[in-house]
């Protein structure tokens, strides 16, 4: 019985490791995604601009908005305040951005994700490389949607206190 | 649930408010109505919408219509000069002498990328350009003077 509880509890520190990986992974995401689009967000809305999917004030909106979302629910992540529906955001983003890098994709556009950086050339595969990236990330945001009372760096904080 | 549907809508509405403020507070904030593709040309001034209207009441302002020709001689913007981007040589060969560089210009077009190239042009020979953000589109739609 004592061996059994000692692998479950084993099984379980490892788990919460795990987590806290991928939460602050997640988090660090965003954030990093968030920064370069609201220190330029004209690069960002031709960026937007470019996929041809929205009407002019929409490109407009999404550039001005998107990007403080994603740096809302990436800080909120990282701290552990509302993680899951803070996840929530994440996967649903991920799910949009995903649509609109297939969509890119298929109409043959050469044109930069805008993902991680603005106002950059396009090339050849890069779209196809982001969807591939965007699937980890969701899996990432569903796991802590599942997992969202995963220990967070405040949880750490306190029991170290 | 009902939790976890308010806490969505907060992240949201803090989203978008931190967004819109920021966005007010910039000097080069994004205009919601103003067309995307302007940002691609960073090297050039635009002149949104409401102050060319207002420009255009000012006599010193010469609207410098990118268009060809034929586009032109159908409807343009009152008091617009041709100068068209197609044969831009040509056009700034005939309008030069009633160029003066202190005189503020607003060039546009029906293709950005024209009213860009002129307004380009004109800066590099040490005019004050600006291109007009929506170009004839946005004017005639907005209903200001047109002859």
């Amino acid at each position: 019985m004592a061996v059994v509880t000692e692998v479950r509890s084993s099984r379980a520190s490892w788990l919460s490791g795990v987590l806290l990986l991928v939460r602050l992974g997640m988090a660090a995401v965003f954030i990093a995604a968030a920064l370069p689009k609201i220190q330029s967000p004209d690069l960002f809305a031709s960026d937007v601009f470019n996929y041809q999917m929205l009407p002019n004030w929409g490109v407009n909106v999404v550039a001005i908005g998107l990007p403080w979302l994603e740096l809302v629910v990436g800080v909120c992540l990282g701290l552990g305040i509302w993680t899951r529906a803070s996840a929530l955001w994440m996967a649903g983003m991920m799910v949009v951005f995903m649509i609109a890098l297939a969509s890119a994709t298929a109409r043959g556009l050469d044109i930069s994700c805008g993902c991680f950086e603005v106002g950059a050339e396009g090339g050849h595969g890069s779209l196809v490389w982001a969807v591939v990236r965007d699937v980890a990330f969701l899996v990432g945001a569903l796991v802590l949607v599942k997992f969202h009372d995963a220990p967070s760096p405040i949880d750490l904080f306190r029991r170290a206190r | 649930m009902k939790r976890l549907a308010v806490q969505i809508f907060v992240l949201l509405a803090v989203s978008a408010g931190l967004a819109f403020a920021a966005n007010r507070l910039r000097t080069d904030r994004i205009v919601l109505q103003a067309d995307p593709t302007r940002y691609r040309y960073q090297d050039v001034r635009f002149v949104e919408l409401g102050e060319a209207a207002r420009l255009h009441e000012d006599p010193t302002t010469l609207f410098l219509d990118a268009r060809d020709a034929e586009s032109y001689a159908g409807r343009r913007i009152f008091g617009a000069v041709s100068f068209p981007a197609d044969d831009i040589e040509t056009a700034y060969a005939e309008l030069r002498d009633f160029l003066a560089p202190d005189m503020p210009l607003v060039v546009y077009s029906k293709d950005l990328l024209l009213a860009v190239r002129a307004a380009r042009y004109l800066n590099e020979r040490g005019y004050d350009a600006a291109v007009l953000d929506g170009g004839w589109d946005a004017w005639h739609r907005a209903r200001l003077p047109v002859e």
